[in-house]
């Protein structure tokens, strides 16, 4: 053996000892980098001295894209360099919704941001639950300051009344009260037009004073071109209430506790809204969902019309082709048309700050640096918004004549009729009016008067619903604490005594003791990640946890969050049922579709390894992609799927529209059936274990092929059919991703899955208790179904080694 | 029962690089009704896919298979009424015995009564069919002792009780030709050869016509009304067991058949007298005749007489090995040419040991004489 060693080395050995050698260089390399990287920071940190206040922010950037993480980045940077001592850790989690996850995650740990985005459809709900720190103190030391000749004091009248007001909440309505933020910029809404289109209809284009019937006619004229449609109408809640307003009408009363759609003159602009869209062709969009809204439906150059949006689609709108060249169109800028009074919105979005911040001085003077003139001017170029400051807003930084819109002034003639549209402080108010008036508006199934119908009874429920009663006790964590360490101490003993109680050899005991220290890190993960969570959630499940605050905050409620669930909750129903009807077409499809495949795939046919490849292949991509994509494909107009149905001559629905109510789940399945590539592959794994012989045997007895499938292959396979089986049922209760991306649960509640309501509730409405409960009901239905298929299947599954 | 007749049958199988390869070759063979026909010999021999060509689950790539005069070339597996048993039984795993025994029987019937039994195999079935069936397993099961094991599933059944029900499964049908594949091969010595007198009596009982392929030449020889030995894809003897033995057709057969093997030696024969490495062997008189040629000489180790040292006409001999076996012993014997077995009575050889010095001798009216070459003919 030494000899071996000592023998020169071969040339695969010396190649072997290459790679060796270079894999462990590369690995040295990669460490002291990644410590390297650290170091330096730190290092460079050191300039600014070990005992700077940090600062963190976080703000996202949807529309305005990279450009606006780099102007917002320019901003604390320069920030800094003004202010010695103060560092700021910026935080970008993407887009307005994983902004609002990760800062309700950041919230519950108690880690919250000092200074943030905050929209004014939140500003309600995140002051209601104490997580805003109202900022009237320094407000009121800029205004002595100003007094006293600071020209750098903060001067509140040099903004838009109404952006400011947005961010006032007194404890019940929006408006008035404490301030908590200074608006950085906003909007007011309008439609974006095709000039090219309105001159071939030979339309004059809108003025900022025109009415709704300019625009009805004018979008009718629009849809008489062939191809053409004559606007996009969205029916955001938002975009409802303003509407509503432009007719005299409010939506809501003025304590925030009811809504006033029922009054007649609101049903009927709502009726007219509705008819529309449903009783003509070719004048507006039919319904549309989370993706394809307005802003994509008007690049294509096929709509004349599309809003009301904002000012933040206009960043997209500059990438339109100008007029000539392929593709390209003039477009401009309309404000929202006039009806029976003249109304708009102002939409805007503050720099607020973290109630429990521990530097508020540091941040206050970096809300005010951030929303100062120079940090405006320079958001103002991305055209992404309005900025809140007068001077700014009617400077060159926002009129910007190079480019469009051309009517930059339309955006600011509507902020005289503008007014905040304040929401109630529970965002579940917002989310039914909009899932109702979606059912309404949109897919028009149901008429306004019973939307509205459904929307009291909705609201009323969910009003009515106080868990834990008026004077709920709070949670007893001491004692739950008490209970979860009693257990890991008795999980802990029973380990022990079965280590202590085995043979007691010393080499059986080494044996042990490695075989213990292996299976550790996942023991340890295992109870940390997993067990714990579980349990802390069948506790949270009892509890109103909010989810966005700290556990101490939580009330116990008992079984009011299960009983309201499973007796009461219509949207948990309706979640249900659209569930179950996906399963009952996505399961049984799914199944057959896997086993067909897996049948053909035994074939032996020349390259079948490829089409085995080509078939698992979807069932490896991406969730997010793949779901954006088959959003495309079920398009109602346009779509890949509608136009071929078109070409054979069937009359395609429109899946996530107004046939959403029967043909959204099946969409969801048929896509679905789309990624049947892991089941085929376990069924072609069952499909090759069984003996060829069986199949001889059976021929030779006189069966054909169909008796020699439903008599050999069937039978030898049914416990791979019931694997699928119970695999597919579980996963069919899991629909997420796809949901999410392609409908946001949208139109109404037609597409909302179980989970997609569990985070619905969980992420979007606060409330981790309730979603924790129905988190433990879906584990109790996913058992009880899986415990029914075992029961009925064990006299028809055949087990090679368990049934006796 | 039928008679089966193979006419120039062979198996060519192309690979998918275009290489093909040749199985089996130009077969000719009539199995008359009621003969139990063996085919025998070692692995790769191409007996296993004749059998699959005669039921039908491979193609026949050359020539023709009759089955009761009809010419069954391309009827399907199903449509040639013949039954198979295989080496591991395949017996359905999900299946009791007795619904093991009615499948076939269920399926006939299943095609008489349309499509939707078939799919179900359940249903639409006459009262009076069903009751026959019934019967029909009584009568099997009684016939092999399954009574006492209709309920059970095949993983409960031991091999010999499985391999009856494979049988059992086999004449349910009353088929024209029963078609074994190594039926026994997974069974243990001792229950082989039980088993073995078991299909022996079962055939005569039956009259029925039955091909039979095996390896193990002594099941073979026990169980063939007709033996055919084949090798490299080719038939090297057809002739009954007896006649394989005493005369075999060539030095292959000669090698294959009985044991302990013949032993064969390569050399010359001039003059009567056979020369190999040196050492010669006067034949007598009648071998004269056959001229001055190359061949090898064989004679089985039962006609091997242990003589003297130096003995005249005898081969020394240095005693390798000794393998007694109650009645008789088995010598291993080192010799000049090459390495001889002597079958002797236990008696005659109780004396001798390992290490010993001995001459060989045989009877030359019981030499075989071969061409040269691996499948060299009899002389």
């Amino acid at each position: 053996m030494s000899e071996s060693s000592e023998t020169p080395a071969t040339p695969a050995r010396k190649i072997g000892r290459f790679i060796r050698l270079g894999l462990a260089l590369i690995a040295i390399v990669l460490v002291v980098a990644a410590f390297a990287r650290v170091i330096y920071r730190t290092a460079t940190s050191g300039e600014h001295g070990a005992n700077d206040i940090v600062l963190t922010v976080m703000h996202w950037s949807g529309e305005g894209g990279q450009e606006e993480d780099k102007i917002v980045e320019d901003s604390l940077r320069a920030f800094e360099a003004a202010n010695p001592g103060v560092r700021v850790k910026r935080l970008n989690p993407g887009d307005a919704g994983s902004f609002y996850t990760k800062l309700q995650t950041m919230m519950a740990a108690g880690e919250a941001p000092d200074v943030f985005y905050v929209g004014y459809e939140r500003v309600a709900n995140f002051a209601s639950l104490d997580l805003l720190r109202g900022i009237d103190e320094f407000v009121a030391r800029e205004e002595e300051a100003r007094k006293s000749g600071d020209t750098n004091a903060l001067d509140l009248a040099a903004f838009y009344p109404q952006t400011v007001d947005a961010f006032r909440f007194d404890g019940r309505r929006v408006g008035t009260g404490t301030l908590y933020g200074i608006p950085k910029d906003f909007t007011t809404v309008g439609f974006y037009y095709n000039k090219d289109l309105f001159r071939q209809a030979g339309l004059a284009f809108p003025s900022n004073s025109w009415t709704w019937d300019d625009y009805i006619a004018a979008a009718r004229k629009l849809g008489e071109l062939p191809g053409i449609t004559g606007s996009e109408f969205v029916t955001w809640p938002v975009m409802v209430r303003t509407y509503l307003r432009t007719e005299g009408c409010e939506a809501i009363d003025d304590n925030l506790e009811s809504i006033r759609v029922a009054e007649p003159n609101s049903v009927a602009a709502l009726e007219r809204l509705r008819a529309w869209r449903h009783n003509e062709e070719n004048t507006l969009t039919s319904g549309k969902s989370k993706i394809a809204t307005g802003a994509s439906v008007f690049l294509g150059g096929k709509v004349g019309m599309a809003g009301p949006f904002g000012r933040w689609v206009v960043p997209s709108y500059r990438n339109i082709p100008k007029a000539g060249e392929a593709n390209g169109f003039e477009w401009d800028f309309a404000p929202l048309p006039k009806g029976s009074a003249e109304a708009n919105c102002v939409l805007t979005v503050s720099w607020s700050m973290a109630r429990d911040t521990k530097y508020p001085e540091e941040s206050w003077k970096l809300i005010k640096w951030l929303t100062d003139a120079k940090s405006q001017a320079a958001n103002a170029r991305l055209g992404l918004a309005i900025p809140t400051m007068k001077s700014v807003a009617e400077s060159s930084a926002f009129l910007d004549a190079t480019l469009p819109p051309a009517n930059n002034q339309g955006y600011l003639d509507a902020i005289p009729e503008s007014v905040v549209v304040g929401w109630p402080a529970d965002p579940t108010f917002e989310q039914i009016l909009g899932s109702t008036m979606d059912q309404g508006l949109k897919t028009g199934d149901l008429t306004i008067a019973q939307a509205v119908e459904q929307f009291n009874e909705k609201w009323n429920a969910h009003v009515a619903f106080v868990p834990g009663g008026v004077r709920p006790e709070p949670v007893q964590w001491n004692t739950f604490a008490t209970i979860g360490i009693a257990l890991l101490g008795g999980v802990l003993a029973v380990i022990a005594w079965l280590f202590l109680s085995g043979p007691s050899r010393a080499n059986t005991r080494r044996e042990e003791r490695a075989g213990f220290l292996f299976a550790s890190p996942w023991v340890i993960g295992f109870l940390i990640f997993m067990a714990f969570p579980i349990l802390l959630s069948l506790v949270l499940s009892l509890t109103n946890w909010k989810g966005i605050g700290p556990l101490s905050g939580a009330d116990w409620v008992g079984t009011d969050n299960y009983a309201q669930l499973l007796a009461r909750d219509g949207r948990f129903h309706t979640a249900f049922q659209v569930t179950l009807y996906y399963a009952a077409i996505a399961v049984p499809g799914g199944q057959f579709l896997a086993l067909l495949a897996a049948v053909v795939m035994m074939q032996k046919v020349r390259g079948i390894a490829f089409f085995r490849a080509a078939w698992y292949l979807p069932s490896v991509l991406a969730g997010v992609g793949v779901s954006i994509l088959w959003r495309w494909i079920f398009d109602s107009e346009g779509g890949l799927l509608n136009r071929t149905l078109e070409f054979v001559g069937i009359p395609g629905p429109e899946w996530f529209g107004k046939d959403a109510a029967l043909f959204g789940p099946p969409a969801f399945a048929i896509m679905s059936f789309w990624i049947v590539g892991g089941s085929m592959m376990v069924y072609l794994a069952g499909l090759q274990q069984i003996p060829r012989d069986l199949y001889e045997a059976a021929e030779i007895d006189g069966a054909g092929p169909v008796r020699r499938f439903f008599r050999v292959t069937l039978p030898m396979l049914s416990p791979v059919i019931l694997f699928n089986l119970i695999m597919a049922v579980i996963g069919s209760f899991q629909v997420f991703t796809q949901a999410f991306v392609m409908t946001g649960g949208e139109p109404g509640d037609l597409t909302r899955f179980y989970v997609l309501y569990l985070f619905n509730k969980a992420f979007e409405l606060y409330d981790m208790g309730y979603a924790s409960a129905m988190a433990w009901i879906l584990l109790v239905i996913v058992l009880v179904l899986t415990a029914i298929i075992l029961r009925t299947s064990a006299r028809v599954v055949y087990y090679e080694s368990l049934k006796k | 029962m039928a008679n089966v007749t193979l006419t120039k049958v062979g198996k060519v199988y192309t690979g998918d690089d275009g290489a093909s390869f040749r199985a089996v070759e130009a077969v000719d063979l009539s199995i008359k009704d009621g003969e139990f026909c063996v085919l025998v010999g070692p692995s790769g021999c191409g007996k296993s896919t004749t059998l699959r060509m005669i039921a039908g689950l491979e193609e026949i790539s050359e020539g023709s298979l009759e089955i009761d005069g009809t010419l069954v070339n391309d009827v399907p597996a199903k449509d040639r009424d013949i039954a198979f048993v295989f080496q591991n039984y395949a017996l359905y795993p999900h299946l009791t015995v007795a619904q093991n025994i009615a499948f076939g029987l269920e399926t006939r019937r299943a095609h008489r009564s349309g499509l939707i039994a078939a799919l179900t195999g359940a249903g639409g079935a006459r009262r009076d069919e069903s009751q026959a069936i019934h019967a029909r397993i009584a009568e099997v099961s009684k016939t092999l002792g399954l009574d006492a094991l209709l309920h059970r599933y095949p993983r409960e059944l031991s091999g010999g009780q499985r391999q009856r029900v494979a049988v059992g499964r086999a004449i349910a049908r009353d088929p024209k030709v029963f078609l074994f594949d190594e039926p026994l091969s997974n069974l243990d010595a001792r229950l082989r050869i039980e088993t073995r007198t078991e299909l022996r009596m079962l055939h005569r009982r039956l009259a029925a016509t039955i091909v039979y392929v095996t390896h193990d030449q002594e099941e073979a020889m026990t169980l063939a009304d007709r033996l055919v030995v084949m090798h490299k894809g080719r038939v090297q003897q057809n002739a009954s067991a007896q006649e394989c033995y005493e005369r075999p057709a060539n030095r292959f057969v000669a090698g294959f058949i009985g044991t302990p093997p013949m032993n064969l030696v390569d050399g010359h024969l001039k003059a009567g007298t056979f020369t190999a490495n040196g050492v010669a062997i006067a034949l007598g008189a009648e071998y004269a005749r056959l001229g001055d040629r190359a061949c090898a000489l064989g004679f089985r180790p039962d006609r091997v007489k242990l003589v003297a040292p130096n003995t005249t006409g005898s081969v020394a001999a240095s005693i390798a090995a000794v393998e007694r076996l109650g009645d008789r012993t088995d010598i291993a014997l080192d010799t000049p040419w090459g390495r001889l077995v002597a079958r002797l009575d236990a008696d005659v050889a109780r004396s001798l040991r390992e290490g010993d010095a001995a001459g060989v001798s045989f009877d030359s009216s019981h030499a075989h004489l071969f061409e040269a070459g691996e499948c060299g003919g009899r002389i």
